[in-house]
């Protein structure tokens, strides 16, 4: 009893223990029958204890092969036949009851009474399937550390590395061996403190993400990285180190240092050049302005991004003020460069008109895909503000046809291009308006300046005209002379924008003038080729007359009382013609004497002095005639003295010759008039009839015949005097009347005119 | 001494002259040689003794009219300058010209009296009297 209840209490106690560990165990007899199965085991078999004690373990302990699905023995079934203990073969699986499929990990040992007999077995098997999951991640875990590019790497707390990846040999060149126990400032030798400061945030319990910084390879070789620091954690939560997973970044940052340094290059360009540029993407919205561009439009940069290319730019016809289609919108739509139709517009922001030229161009990515669109475009106002004035211009100068036809004339632009060429210009030059327009008008008529063209030109922007004559060669080559008429035309701004040159051809004219300059010249080589004659014939020709009043005298003398009276009064004759003669050719050679040639010495002249002198030349004459002969004050001229005594002197004894019954009163007055001296010598004489006054001054006229002594001569001497000087002479007389003979003689300049 | 007579040269191409000349002379009572030369490039082999004129005396006094044949009255003036033994002749110059020709003036040539030809006989044969006036007053030259 004692001995029952002593086993008793021993079962009991093995049982209870059985039932308080974790693992399964199921107790058999000899033959293999279930003589015990713990709570974990009959949980594991799905089964309650009833189906499970007394039956054959195979029965309700189904295992097979992971792998290979094929059932396997039981180890209870080896410890049986073997009487050994047994383990379980890997990969075994448990088929529960329902189904269900457990790996297990298990084993078998013999229960002995005293110390042969097999009393029976125990089986001890555990559910392992959170083990084998814990074993998968773990080993994923490894691979993926191990197949990683970036570099994985951690430390303890003393920033001691403590782990090192391939990433991290193949991105910094030192091996997992060489580096592990080093500390993590080898690989930022000149960044000490950034390592510091990231340590102390890891045991704070922070996270750095993304951070980039510079790293240097064991060769000291520079890059850029970026890290994610994180901290690790043991079972317990506590902070043991940090890991570390870098990324090379240094082609991504090169890649965008390029990018930047190309925008800011393009920027640069596109600021400073003089077009403007605008870009679009394919959407047609607008995605940069240069500095011009923002100008035009009077938008900038960003307040144009991302609005409609229209908002923007916005075009229209100039003449049917209908909106034309974007170059954008074709561009996009059709793929390829496009230009602008000619006469568009821009309407700028502020309702602004501005004529411009623009192209549009697509943007495309490597592949030719297009990215967006470039517009390119120009101010041209100016430029058709010009081709619009002058296109107003020839139109008034066509409206003006009838009048120009007869003027040769063209309009030429600052390049002096012919823009108009009237049918009178064709004409005149053979060259046809569709020849002439859009050349250079200098070129086209091989134009001869009368002086530099720069000059005239300078006087034309100042004066607004040019006048002067100019040589031009016609079609053919045949030269003309033109009086040419520039004039410069202006827009409202007075700005020049053309020259319209009219040319009056004067070859006829030119001609003329210089038949007349050699008609003239030959006149005056004749005039003193007379002069000369006149002058020569009437010295030369007192030798042979000296000759014939000496014998004929020389006759007379040595035959005095022998010659009878007809051959005395014969000789008479003689010596009176060879007298007369010789009054005559001195008269005459006074008369030669008075030339324009300029030889005698001019200087200023006092004329009292020179009516004192006539006086005095006369005064037998005066005597005789018992003549008052008086004078004003008279004022000085300029010439040559003997001219005006013999000026005086003959128009005096003139005055002498003709008188009348009573005593000659003669009188000599000056006076200003029109800026001339205008001189009068009056007497009391027998007076001229008016149809005479003209014929007085011929050479050798006279009136008188033989009555009154004279050759005729004395008045065309005065004349020729008065004359010489540039004055007039004439006489204002009637018969019985007297005669006052005037002359006028220039004022010297800058000499004081006498009173009276 | 007085019974030698004065020895005078007169070039002169006009034939007329020459006979005026000589009744001039002989109306002023001169006893005189006179020795005519009828155009300039004679006068001036006589002054330079070419030729038939070799060794003749230098004369007293010469009449030198200005318009002659070849070589003109001036430039026969300039050979009597230049040649040392006419150098100190007197000339008179005569001229139907009013006024001595400036030609003269500007070669520095002036002659001993300039003399214009007169149209009257009386004073044509006064010149005479004057040449002798002259021959008195420098009887040495």
């Amino acid at each position: 009893m004692r001995a029952e209840n002593s086993e008793r209490i021993e079962r009991q106690r093995f049982e209870t223990t059985l039932a308080s560990i974790g693992d399964a165990v199921i107790a058999t007899d000899t033959q293999g029958r279930v003589t015990f199965a713990n709570r974990i085991a009959l949980s594991l078999l799905q089964r309650p204890e009833a189906e499970v004690t007394g039956k054959p373990l195979d029965g309700v302990f189904h295992i097979i092969n992971e792998i290979t699905r094929a059932a396997v023995e039981s180890p209870v079934t080896r410890v049986l036949r073997e009487g050994t203990n047994a383990g379980l073969a890997n990969h075994t699986v448990l088929i529960a009851a329902d189904g269900t499929e457990v790996p297990i990990d298990d084993s078998a040992a013999p229960i002995r009474s005293g110390a042969d007999a097999m009393q029976g077995s125990v089986l001890v098997f555990r559910d392992i399937t959170e083990r084998r999951r814990a074993e998968t991640a773990s080993r994923l875990l490894a691979a993926v550390v191990e197949s990683s590019e970036d570099a994985i790497i951690t430390k303890d707390l003393n920033g001691a590395l403590t782990s090192w990846n391939r990433g991290a040999e193949r991105m910094y060149g030192y091996t997992a061996e060489e580096i592990i126990g080093q500390p993590v400032s080898v690989l930022a030798p000149d960044r000490p403190n950034e390592m510091t400061e990231t340590l102390e945030r890891i045991k704070r319990g922070e996270r750095v993400e993304h951070y980039r910084t510079i790293r240097r390879t064991k060769a000291g070789k520079p890059f850029h990285t970026s890290l994610t620091i994180s901290p690790l954690r043991d079972a317990n939560g506590q902070i043991t180190g940090a890991s570390t997973i870098g990324r090379d970044i240094t082609a991504e940052v090169r890649a965008q240092e390029e990018i930047a340094e190309r925008r800011e290059r393009l920027r640069v360009t596109l600021g400073s050049i003089g077009d403007a540029v605008m870009a679009t993407d394919t959407q047609g919205r607008v995605t940069y302005l240069n500095p011009v561009a923002e100008r035009l439009t009077g938008w900038t940069s960003e307040e144009a991004a991302g609005r409609p290319i229209e908002d923007v730019f916005a075009i229209i016809n100039e003449e049917s003020r209908q909106t034309v289609e974007n170059p954008v919108a074709r561009v996009l739509r059709e793929g390829k460069v496009v230009g602008l139709a000619n006469h568009t517009l821009l309407i700028s922001r502020d309702g602004k008109e501005l004529a411009i030229d623009d192209s549009g161009a697509p943007i495309q990515d490597v592949q030719g895909e297009m990215m967006g669109v470039v517009l390119t475009f120009r101010d041209i106002s100016e430029k058709r503000a010009a081709e619009k004035l002058s296109a107003l211009q020839t139109a008034e100068l066509r409206k003006q046809s009838r009048l120009l036809e007869r003027v040769h004339c063209f309009v030429r632009d600052l390049d002096d291009r012919i823009v108009f060429w009237n049918r009178a210009a064709a004409d005149l030059y053979g060259f046809s308006a569709g020849e002439a327009i859009g050349q250079v008008s200098h070129t086209l008529l091989k134009t001869v300046f009368p002086a530099p063209l720069a000059g005239i030109q300078s006087q034309l922007a100042a004066a607004g005209y040019w006048d002067g004559e100019l040589v031009h060669t016609v079609r053919g080559g045949g030269q003309i002379c033109v009086a040419s008429h520039w004039t410069l035309y202006k827009d409202s701004d007075d700005q020049p924008i053309a020259i319209l040159e009219v040319n009056l051809d004067i070859t006829g004219r030119k001609q003329a003038e210089e038949e007349l300059r050699v008609a003239n010249r030959a006149l005056a080589r004749a005039n003193e080729d007379l002069n000369q004659f006149a002058f020569a014939a009437s010295h030369d020709l007192q030798e042979p007359l000296r000759m014939i009043t000496s014998y004929s005298q020389l006759l007379m003398k040595g035959y005095r009382g022998q010659l009878d009276g007809e051959a005395a009064t014969c000789i008479e004759f003689i010596t009176e013609g060879t007298k007369r003669m010789r009054e005559l050719l001195a008269d005459l050679l006074a008369y030669t004497q008075v030339t324009g040639d300029g030889q005698e010495v001019v200087a200023p002249v006092d004329l009292n002095d020179v009516f004192h002198a006539a006086v005095e030349n006369c005064k037998a004459a005066i005597d005789e005639a018992k003549a008052s002969v008086t004078s004003d004050r008279l004022p000085a001229v300029q010439g040559y003295e003997p001219h005006f005594v013999q000026l005086f002197q003959n128009l005096v004894s003139n005055a002498l010759k003709y008188r009348s019954e009573q005593p000659p009163r003669i009188h000599v007055s000056a006076a200003m008039q029109n800026s001339l001296w205008r001189i009068a010598v009056n007497d009391n004489g027998i007076g001229i009839a008016p149809e005479y006054h003209r014929q007085i001054f011929g050479v050798f006229k006279r009136l008188h015949g033989k009555v009154i002594p004279g050759t005729g001569i004395g008045l065309a001497i005065c004349q020729r005097v008065v004359e010489r000087y540039g004055g007039q002479i004439w006489v204002e007389s009637q018969v019985g009347q007297g005669a006052t003979f005037e002359f006028t003689l220039p004022v010297v300049e800058g000499a004081t005119p006498h009173e009276g | 001494m007085r019974d030698e007579p004065v020895r005078i040269l007169l070039v002169e191409d006009n034939t007329a002259d020459v006979y005026l000349f000589r009744k001039a002379l002989t109306s002023a009572g001169l006893n005189f040689e006179l020795t005519v030369i009828e155009d300039g490039a004679a006068a001036i082999a006589f002054v330079l003794g070419e030729g038939k004129h070799a060794g003749s005396p230098v004369p007293h006094l010469a009449v030198l009219d200005l318009s002659l044949p070849k070589n003109d009255g001036i430039q026969v003036l300039e050979a009597i300058r230049a040649t040392e033994r006419f150098a100190n002749m007197p000339v008179v110059v005569t001229s139907s010209s009013p006024s001595p020709p400036g030609r003269l003036k500007e070669k520095q040539l002036q002659p001993a009296r300039y003399i214009i030809k007169p149209p009257d006989l009386e004073d044509f044969l006064r010149i005479g009297v004057t040449l002798k006036e002259m021959l008195l007053q420098k009887p040495s030259r």
